[in-house]
């Protein structure tokens, strides 16, 4: 059945709905917080997650009480300074995973009883509290009232945490009765917000007030029920409404939200594109989008097995073997670098890169990543950076501490060409080594005089410096870098830039549950005559042009047909052939792209 | 994209005909609304348009606005007994004094209501970013929900003067390649309004023609042509009789006011080289005051509120963590005769009275206090020091929010007028009349005609204009 054939193509699941998951965790690449380190991205985390269509129980769990990867969630976006009593990370916390999990709005409770529900501001501190390392005292509209607050979990009924436990054990004791067999509310909250992304309003709307009343208490109560007696199965509920007779019918225009009460279900409302739908859209149907993603997943499913068959080429790298000199003193910096040919350019290349204990990495003299936090271990996608001919890789090395220490640097990357064929690059005895180190400007490194004396590096062998965890974290990365495939890169994995922005894609800052449904003037600006577009739109005429240019027909019945599934009637087919003709070189290719692009027919899904 | 049924359905005519033009644009479906349980009532507005020029990084009042005792340079000089680094001038107003530096405004002082006493939050650990977000929005982050920039409320509220021009124009900062970048964007924009209402961003003035021009490399005929073969394409699609989609409608109609702002003749308000080279040089300074020039082609073409920023870059401009004088110095030639300018020709064309333009900046600087007296925020001066040794030394240093200047001009309010004052001693606090960010926007937005009540209802919770509703404007202030 086409529904679960699409369901399980695993790494498009999961790029479409990294988009949801993005916006509802507060995840982004890049944003508020990050500069003074007051924010955690799980990226990696999450992608795992949905690459693996984790039970969202399990998911639940992971990120109340979470691991490092998985922290980024509850942790709160930290600025700087004093905040308001009603927005420290303890507060943060409790508002996004009531919100998130459970349709609460704590906003108003957290600084006064609410006005609009049943919470007040005791529970609402209570919920902080299990978060909380230390005594919290109760806050009303930014004063403090004398009381403390005491861990309390929202629904008693169902048990309740531990006051005098340690918070990791409550954050444990929470994430079990939050995901509690009998906890309704989480299964129905996220049951409606996928009813909502599919079918354009929730069941309760909105989304984030969970007390309302819902449009059909029967259906959200055996989508609920569905899911949690399916072993949370997320891609089981999408597939159960998607196959829906409903979901396949016509979609409607809404134009106000209709007086609470007055909601009648009619069917599936017509939704605009993403600002990610649009780009991967467009993107895919003329091959002009990115070809790096901005974050370093690795995309593809991790078969655990991989791992252990992985073998590893790189060699511990540091000018001088240790013995023949005293060991690196501390501080002591060196450069390295490898030189290679290339018959052409690859089309994947991978490079897994750590050094005791930083590194900075250049390939061909243009900056890729620097770093001191080594047992981390980067995978870093080097490919757009190599070249046809010969091919330079460069890694100024860093020792640290106080007093001579043992330093070495680890690489491998592997280059798989059109062909097939993968090459392995490798730090081993064929690098060179100089104490010269060049300068960075702009990203780009230059040495003041190129230095004369480079000469061959050493490899460590006594590796009492290198723990397990590391060699293991090597090793799995290896693997992922093995199996690598090259992937379109998808929206949900770039940054956000003026063009998505402008198309709807929201800052991060806060939880965002629902995204604007319409286009702006603003926005219809920027897509007229902004620039991003403008580049994507030039590249996607040149690559439409070389792929369809047998005749204009054919490209028009094929853009007709690809972009909006359909057919052009005759009317159309002469407006686009006319076109087509107009301009010199690819523009009337280039305009029509951006004409089919524009209609409403192309933005809205219906 | 599903095929849809083509006979059943309503036809876009029938439905165009059921639609005022007006509640299509009041209407979406997620959007926040204005609430109904309270009345509230805007004042009569006196002005139309605001300009705000914004001093971003903290601009130091005792060497600018608010003259202190004035200590020269000297090798040996006691740090603590310095309060101003730039002598006294006289200006047109009798007992207005500003610094040395500042000969031209000084020469527009009797169009001016001049603040001394505004002052700012303690938000402890200073990071202009975050001060700078309160001052543009009236919150302070973190935040609930994303609030709207002070010109995104007047874009939401007022609307645009001229339905072709941006009502909120956004002018002089870079959103990109700057330091603390991310927080900068936090705040530029129009938070849970939604985008219609956000910032038109011009980063460089002398490039503000091509964000209204067709995009790079396309002849104008070509751009005209493209856009009239797409409303064609629009119409004989299938889809566009059978459906009665209000968001098509909306969407075409978006596309065509866009067109409409691209090709229209309002749009050479944009291009500051069709500037009189005379009045161009008086502006020429540089970005900010080239930022001038277009700030008043918009104003006079219809915005109704435009920032122009020095341009928030931390440690750069009036980010003064060392060589304070010389930095303020040479600020000052760069924003002195383009901001005396931009006063006069709105007076010469008759706007100034409609036109609130205010001078302000996220706090003020100490040459010894960080933030408040008293206060646990971190020192952050990279010129410490007991004496003056070298330049270097010399200059307000650090970021201090317990007492700055706000300068205003017309739009209704007091010409030649000064409201508030500082101590003459350190700490230079305010000691008169104090006016809050919260008062100083009720101020701003009683002049534009809005209430600093105005509230939205978000998430079914209520959001002020100014916090809680409790804004008040300064009555003294107005003529």
């Amino acid at each position: 059945m086409l529904v679960s054939e699409i369901l399980s193509r695993d790494v498009a699941y999961a790029e479409h709905w990294l988009t949801f998951w993005n916006d509802l965790l507060r995840n982004d690449y890049s944003g508020t917080g990050f500069i003074t380190g007051g924010r955690k991205q799980i990226t990696d985390w999450l992608y795992r997650s949905l690459i693996d269509n984790k039970p969202f129980d399990q998911f639940v769990r992971e990120l109340i009480a979470p691991t490092p990867e998985s922290e980024g969630f509850i942790k709160g976006i930290k600025w700087r300074g004093n905040v308001n009593a009603s927005q420290t990370l303890e507060i943060q916390f409790a508002q996004n995973v009531a919100q998130v999990f459970l349709g609460i709005n704590l906003k108003c409770a957290s600084c006064h009883d609410s006005f609009i529900d049943r919470w007040n501001l005791g529970e609402a501190y209570n919920f902080a509290a299990i978060y909380d390392t230390e005594k919290t005292e109760i806050h009303r509209c930014d004063k403090p009232i004398g009381k403390y607050a005491e861990p309390k979990w929202l629904f008693p009924e169902l048990g309740d945490v531990d006051p005098k436990a340690p918070q990791p054990e409550r954050m444990k004791q929470l994430a079990k009765l939050m995901t509690h067999s009998e906890n309704g509310r989480l299964t129905r909250t996220i049951a409606n917000r996928l009813w909502h992304r599919l079918m354009g309003r929730g069941i309760i709307h909105p989304v984030d007030a969970m007390q309302i009343e819902p449009w059909n208490a029967d259906l959200l109560d055996f989508l609920a029920a569905d899911l949690a007696d399916h072993k949370f199965d997320i891609k089981r509920i999408l597939s159960l409404i998607v196959s829906s007779q409903i979901y396949q019918g016509r979609a409607l225009s809404q134009k106000e939200e209709p007086k609470p009460g007055d909601y009648t279900f009619r069917g599936p409302l017509t939704k605009r594109m993403t600002a990610e739908q649009f780009l991967d859209s467009i993107w895919q149907i003329t091959d002009a989008g990115p070809s790096v993603p901005a974050v370093n997943v690795f995309r593809g499913k991790i078969e655990p097995g991989k791992t252990i068959r992985s073998e590893v080429n790189g060699k511990w790298l540091w000018s001088y073997p240790e013995g023949s000199q005293s060991v690196p003193k501390a501080g002591e910096r060196i450069t390295l670098r490898k030189s290679f040919d290339l018959k052409e350019r690859p089309l994947i290349a991978s490079a897994v890169i750590t050094a005791d204990n930083e590194y900075i990495l250049y390939v061909n003299n243009t900056l890729v990543k620097a770093d001191n936090h080594w047992p981390s271990v980067e995978v870093l996608n080097i490919g757009t950076l190599l070249k046809e001919g010969k091919n330079y890789i460069m890694i100024v090395a860093k020792n640290a501490g106080s007093s001579p220490n043992a330093a070495a640097v680890f690489f491998e990357a592997r280059l798989k060409g059109a062909d097939g064929k993968e090459t392995v690059i490798a730090s081993d005895k064929t690098w060179q080594w100089t104490k010269t180190i060049p300068v960075n400007r702009r990203n780009r490194a230059s040495f003041k005089k190129p230095p004369a004396d480079w000469k061959p590096a050493a490899e460590v062998k006594n590796q009492t410096f290198l723990p397990g965890t590391v060699r293991r974290t090597i090793m799995t990365r290896l693997a992922q870098i093995h199996s690598a495939e090259d992937h379109f890169v998808r929206a949900s994995l770039v940054k956000l830039d003026f063009l998505s922005r402008s198309l709807g894609r929201p800052f991060r800052d806060q939880v965002v549950t629902t995204r604007p449904e319409e286009l702006t003037t603003l926005q219809a600006i920027d897509l007229q005559n902004g620039e991003i577009l403008n580049q994507i739109v030039q590249r996607a005429g040149s690559n439409v042009a070389a792929k369809q240019g047998r005749s204009r027909g054919t490209l028009v019945d094929w853009l007709y047909d690809y972009a909006l599934s359909r057919q052009p009637t005759k009317n159309e087919r002469q407006t686009a052939l006319a076109i087509l003709a107009e301009g010199k070189d690819n523009q009337g290719v280039e305009d029509l792209l951006w004409v089919t692009f524009m209609l409403p027919e192309f933005q809205l899904i219906r | 994209m599903n095929d849809m049924n083509v006979n059943e359905q309503q036809t876009r005519r029938d439905f165009v005909k059921k639609l005022s033009a007006a509640s299509m644009a009041a209407m979406m479906a997620n959007e926040p609304r204005l609430m109904g349980s309270e009345k509230i009532e805007h004042p009569a507005p006196t002005a139309d348009t605001c300009i705000l020029l914004w001093m971003a990084g903290g601009m130091a009042a005792p060497d600018t606005l608010d003259p202190k005792r004035y200590t020269p340079f000297k090798v040996g000089q006691e740090v603590k007994s310095i309060l101003s680094t730039f002598p006294a001038i006289d200006t047109n107003v009798d007992n207005i004094k500003l610094t040395k530096g500042f000969e031209n405004v000084a020469q527009v002082m009797d169009r001016a209501t001049l603040i001394r006493s505004h002052i700012q939050a303690d938000l402890g650990h200073i990071l202009h970013s975050r001060h700078q977000y309160h001052w543009h929005t009236g919150y302070v982050p973190p935040l609930t929900v994303a609030a709207p920039h002070i010109g995104a409320w007047m874009s939401r509220v007022l609307g645009p003067k001229n339905p072709v021009i941006p009502p909120f124009i956004n002018i002089g900062q870079r959103l990109e390649g700057v330091g603390e970048k991310e927080e900068i964007k936090a705040f530029t924009t129009a938070g849970f309004f939604g985008t219609q209402y956000g910032p038109f961003n011009l980063p460089y003035p002398e490039d503000a023609a091509k964000s209204v021009r067709p995009p790079k490399g396309m002849e104008p005929g070509r751009f005209a042509n493209r856009f009239k073969h797409y409303r064609k394409l629009v119409d004989q699609s299938p889809h566009r009789d059978y459906l009665s989609d209000y968001q098509q409608e909306s969407m075409i109609r978006s596309m065509d006011d866009a067109h409409r702002l691209l090709t229209s003749k309002h749009k050479s308000a944009f291009d500051i080289s069709l500037e009189p080279k005379e009045s161009y040089d008086k502006y020429n300074t540089g970005r900010f005051g080239r930022g001038c020039l277009l700030a008043r082609r918009l104003a006079e073409s219809g915005a109704r509120f435009i920032e122009v920023s020095t341009e928030y870059i931390p440690f750069v401009h009036w980010d003064t963590h060392e060589s304070g004088h010389t930095t303020v110095a040479r600020m000052k030639s760069k924003i002195d005769m383009p901001i005396a300018q931009l006063i006069r020709d709105l007076e010469a064309r008759g706007l100034l009275d409609r036109t609130l333009v205010v001078i302000a900046s996220e706090f003020s600087r100490d040459m010894m206090i960080e933030g408040v007296p008293g206060s646990n925020a971190k020192d952050q001066s990279r010129a410490r020091t007991d004496r003056l040794g070298e330049m270097k030394h010399y200059g307000l240093h650090r970021h201090f929010t317990g007492g700055t200047s706000v300068a205003m001009f017309g739009g209704g309010l007091k010409k030649g007028f000064l409201y508030g004052k500082t101590a003459d001693e350190r700490p230079l606090v305010a000691v008169e009349n104090p006016v809050s960010i919260t008062d100083l926007h009720a101020t701003m937005y009683h002049a534009m005609g809005m209430s600093p009540k105005t509230l939205f209802e978000i998430e079914r919770r209520p959001f002020y204009a100014t916090i809680d509703g409790l804004g008040q404007p300064v009555r003294d202030l107005f003529a």
